[in-house]
């Protein structure tokens, strides 16, 4: 490219950046003034260099939307070699904001009809890439026209640029598809790949539209020699065999043949994850596509191993039973270095676990840990809580076991699975009457270790530490030692662990405390020998003089009791220095408690006090089953609908008056009252139906009272309809949940569609552009099966290309102008005539239906004729 | 079953080529999402497979002497078809530059961005067969001369 004296160009610009590395942002920012100035010249050669190298910075990340115009410019000068840095830099730059969009319209459509085959791929590339609803429209058909121009590549390039322009503008799809399909028997094999190509997008969207044109997919699989298409084909078959189940029988063989011939491994991925979508019924493919996966598994390729175990994922999801023989692969490949693969395995091992080999594999599982990094044993920790947890437990066996793995898992340092840990092994011991003394005695290991509560410090320790004075504290019946859990409960390390635990911790305290005491004092009614040897054994250690002297029996039994609370006493106080109150009122209640037990000297008093403190916490806390409720039968006068509180909200209506009135008077008493109405009528939208229920009866009364007290404030109001609806509505809101919501007004759904597409109507005649956002609102409920990051361009081309047209529906004629108009003339008529239609999936009302068919005044059209109009109306125009 | 990106970055992690296809990002935008594929792909030892998910994109990437080539496509696309067409990527180039390096892509950026553009149309693969590629390219070449 000629370049002028002094001006860099590109290759300048990039060696100059070359050369001053160390201060790099100051040269661009030099040649970035440059090219400010450069693109105002007159001199299109200047321009364009200047252009050419603004587009190399934009690439390297420094914004070129300002230079739009001087982009437009470069782009309409007549000279290829300048026209091809503008399109390149439009390509990049524009975007569906760009304000200049409007002025390349014609430029590109004298590009696409041009005879010059560079021309053409130039325009075609760059409206690919920018293509918007606007430019759809007003080149749509130039797309289309080139399809059947005589060259080739200009064919191919346009099929696919005709997909670009669907993307934008879906009501042109049902026009342009029986002359994008012809295309399928080009004589030309790359453009068959691209019409495919389209093609396989267009199903993989919507397969449910495009079924009937499997034997013509089937008959292109069984001819096609080009792999790149094989595989588009493949992917079409994989989308459409879910949804027609007697297509699996049909490409068995075509697919077996594919398998076991092609060397290409992309292709033989792909018939793999085509028989995992929708073939798993033939277990013949089955197999042989297993065959196939377990060389994918075991090769040493890190990719092949990876893309082996994301297709046995999909496997796992559909036949667990029939990829078993893989768990040994996976569960061998936990210690790869790949953490990609690891996690792939891992979810395969997870779906693949049963109730069988749970043990096996979750221990296989564990023995990496050790060697793991902090985020890898973290995931293994997930996976082995998400596993055994899975469906309510239902792999686990052996609750014993699993406790001690909960208990293990919990050690693990950097662990972030605290919460987790802590939840199940409350909700086990809750749940599980009989693990309850197992329970405690997996947690003592934790309780009594003082490295455990060293690391409760930071991390989620914490939380399982809490969960482990819980249960000591409620299970204290099972607790073995009970000196050395008081001991382990007093540790000093407690008071760096968050607040709420040392809270929970100290609540233990007390219960292990008055249930150990209350054992020693109160049982010598019944079987007292048996049980004092018990006592004498199991609760205190090495003191076993309670047994040697009967007659001193009692006064032993007092001075363990006291060696107990002296023990604690002379512990308790670490906590007074902490400023969380919870754990302040419960260490004073604690040492409340003692001080009480200290000061008497009578066993009888102790016996007295600690059987009533036991009957406080010993009352048990039971699981509540998720469906307790509905188990309740509903009372027969039981109102949900009818207002059962309009005299209360009446009078809180009043009582609003009231308030100001008491304002104006400073009456304390009564504001006191009357905020109390106020938290009731709160309590309300918050609390149970019982809670709501007394909190109703309790505001009533106040106000009952405050009415006696200030009646003369009281007006008699007439407004109690207004305010007794408000507040039916929010008590019904409430209790109505278990009632059937009334089916949704579909016409008035359809209603808010029409308006949907007049405000379409009327943002299109504006030159908006964002008509995908309508059509998803219409076409929602179509496709909500796979989740996407190309959602809205899913459901943009929901129109089934296939079927017959509707009653009233019309097409945009795009075919009535194939190939040739003058591109300096009017608007072509297909835009002005055109208008939205009703696509198949969303209905008008009967009443909207009509006023759109007389407006348009359409004749209902057979198939047929549909098909044969647009040839016709071609004809006619020629 | 489209390619969001192609990119071509150096050992240092320098963005050699960048093409964005199929949905528009902010330059702010393609930075961020380079600084973060970059450091995520270069980071990675050749025993471990090259094939990444990042945000919904997964990332294909080759890596041909200093150069990687990073694809990032979406769902459906099939990771091993990606890794051959990076691989005919880089033949197309070898046989249009000849033993084609870091330096040739560099200063023949605009023409290494044609040469994409003959094989891709807004991510969709277009043509994988080098001589329809580079005619074209030739022909553009040819042109440029006389001109000049």
């Amino acid at each position: 490219m000629g370049i002028s004296l002094f001006q860099k160009s590109l290759r300048d610009m990039i060696s100059g950046m070359r050369s001053n590395r160390n201060n790099e942002e100051k040269y661009i920012q030099k040649s970035m003034e440059d090219i400010k100035k450069e693109l105002k010249s007159t001199d299109m050669k200047v321009k364009t260099v200047a252009l050419q190298k603004l587009t190399y910075l934009n690439m390297l990340g420094f914004d070129m939307s300002w230079a739009a115009f001087h982009v437009v410019e470069v782009m309409s000068t007549p000279k290829l070699l300048h026209k091809v840095v503008g399109y390149q830099a439009a390509a990049q730059s524009f975007n569906e904001g760009t304000d200049v969009m409007l002025l390349i319209t014609n430029l590109l459509k004298k590009d696409l009809i041009s005879t010059n085959p560079t021309e053409r791929s130039i325009g075609l590339d760059c409206l690919s890439n920018i293509v918007t609803l606007d430019l759809a429209r007003d080149l749509i058909a130039d797309v289309y026209g080139l399809l059947s121009s005589s060259s080739a590549p200009c064919r191919k390039r346009s099929a696919l640029v005709l997909y670009c322009c669907f993307l934008k503008y879906p009501d042109a799809l049902r026009p342009c598809f029986k002359g994008l399909v012809e295309h399928l028997d080009d004589h030309e094999q790359s453009v068959v790949c691209s019409v495919v190509s389209v093609l396989c997008e267009l199903v993989i969207k919507h397969p449910h539209n495009y079924l009937e044109m499997a034997p013509l997919f089937y008959r292109l699989l069984l001819n096609s020699t080009n792999n790149w298409m094989t595989m588009k084909l493949l992917k079409i078959f994989g989308a459409l065999t879910p949804l027609e189940p007697r297509l699996t029988k049909k490409i068995v063989e075509p697919l077996k043949n594919i398998m076991s011939s092609t060397m290409a491994k992309s292709l033989l991925f792909d018939c793999i994850t085509t028989v995992c979508s929708g073939m798993t019924s033939n277990e013949e493919i089955v197999e042989m596509a297993l065959g196939h996966l377990k060389d994918f598994v075991l090769d040493s390729d890190p990719n092949l191993k990876y893309l082996g175990f994301k297709a046995l994922e999909q496997f796992v999801k559909h036949i667990p039973e029939t990829v078993l023989r893989f768990g040994n692969a996976a569960l061998m490949c936990l210690s790869t270095a790949d953490p990609t693969i690891r996690s792939s395995a891992l979810r395969v091992i997870s779906g693949l676990v049963s109730k069988k080999d749970l043990k096996e594999v979750i221990v296989r599982v564990l023995e990496h840990i050790p060697s793991a990094d902090t985020a890898y044993r973290n995931e293994l920790s997930e996976v082995v809580l998400s596993i055994c947890c899975r469906d309510k437990y239902s792999l686990v066996s052996d609750f014993s076991w699993y406790l001690n793995i909960l208990v293990e898992l919990a050690r693990v340092p950097g662990s972030v699975h605290g919460k987790t840990i802590a939840f199940q092994i409350t909700d086990i011991a809750c749940r599980v009457e009989a693990m309850r003394d197992d329970a405690v005695q997996a947690v003592r290991s934790l309780l009594i270790d003082p490295f455990v509560v060293e690391m409760g410090k930071s991390g989620s320790i914490g939380e399982v530490l809490k969960a482990t004075a819980w249960i000591t504290g409620e299970y204290a019946s099972f607790v073995e030692h009970p000196k050395e859990t008081i001991e382990a409960l007093l540790q000093p390390g407690i008071l760096k662990l968050p607040c709420s635990v040392q809270a929970m911790y100290i609540q233990a305290i007390l219960k292990v405390f008055v249930h150990i005491t209350n054992d020693l004092v109160c049982d010598d009614d019944a079987d007292e020998a048996s049980q004092s040897e018990k006592d004498g054994s199991t609760w205190v250690e090495g003191e076993d003089d309670a047994e040697e002297d009967n007659g001193d029996e009692e006064l032993d039994k007092l001075g363990v009791v006291n060696e107990l609370s002296d023990l604690i006493l002379a512990h308790v106080d670490q906590y007074s220095d902490t400023p969380d109150p919870e754990v302040v009122e419960r260490m004073s209640q604690l040492k409340a408690v003692l001080d009480l037990q200290k000061g008497m000297d009578d066993i009888k008093d102790v016996k007295d006090l600690f059987s009533k403190l036991h009957g406080i916490i010993s009352e048990e806390l039971q699981p509540i089953s998720g469906k307790a409720q509905k188990k309740v039968p509903l009372p027969e006068d039981l109102q949900v609908i009818d207002p059962i509180m309009e005299e209360f909200f009446d009078e809180e209506f009043d009582l609003q008056q009231a308030e100001e009135d008491v304002e104006v008077a400073d009456n304390q008493a009564a504001s006191v009252t009357s905020s109390r109405g106020m938290d009731a009528a709160q309590a309300l939208t918050e609390a149970t139906e019982e809670q709501k229920k007394f909190a109703d009866e309790t505001a009533k009364n106040q106000l009952k009272q405050h009415r006696e007290k200030h009646g003369v404030f009281y007006l008699s109001s007439d407004d109690k309809q207004g305010a007794g609806d408000m507040g039916e509505d929010d008590g019904g809101e409430v209790e109505n949940v278990s009632v059937q919501e009334p089916p949704v007004d579909v016409s008035e759904d359809s209603a808010t569609k029409v308006d949907a597409l007049t405000s379409y109507r009327r943002k299109k005649k504006k030159k908006k552009k964002q008509p995908t956002d309508l059509v998803v609102k219409q076409d929602e409920d179509v496709n909500e099966g796979v989740d996407s990051p190309v959602k809205i361009n899913k459901n943009a081309l929901d129109v089934n290309p296939l079927a017959p047209l509707e009653d009233g529906e019309e097409l945009p004629s795009v075919e009535a102008y194939p190939t040739s108009y003058s591109n300096e003339g009017d608007m072509p008529t297909y835009e002005t005539s055109y208008e939205p239609v009703h696509s198949q999936n969303t209905e008008a009302p009967p009443a909207e239906k009509q006023k759109h068919k007389s407006r348009r005044r359409r004749k209902h059209k057979s198939r047929k004729e549909k098909e044969g109009a647009p040839q016709e109306a071609t004809a006619a125009e020629t | 079953m489209t390619i969001k990106f192609i990119l071509l970055v150096n050992k240092q992690g320098q963005t050699r080529l960048a093409k964005y296809t199929d949905e528009f990002l902010t330059v702010d935008e393609r930075t961020m999402l380079e600084g973060e594929i970059v450091r995520k792909c270069l980071s990675r030892t050749e025993r471990q497979c090259s094939i990444v998910q990042h945000r919904n994109y997964k990332v294909i990437y080759r890596r041909y002497a200093s150069l990687f080539f990073l694809v990032g496509v979406d769902e459906e696309e099939n990771e091993l078809a990606i890794m051959e067409f990076i691989h005919c990527v880089v033949e197309t180039m070898d046989r249009y530059f000849g033993n084609v390096c870091e330096l040739d892509i560099m200063f023949h950026i605009e023409k290494a961005h044609y040469l994409l553009d003959e094989m891709l149309v807004n991510g969709t693969i277009l043509d994988t067969n080098r001589s329809n590629i580079l005619t074209p390219l030739q022909m553009l070449d040819k042109a440029q001369q006389s001109s000049s």
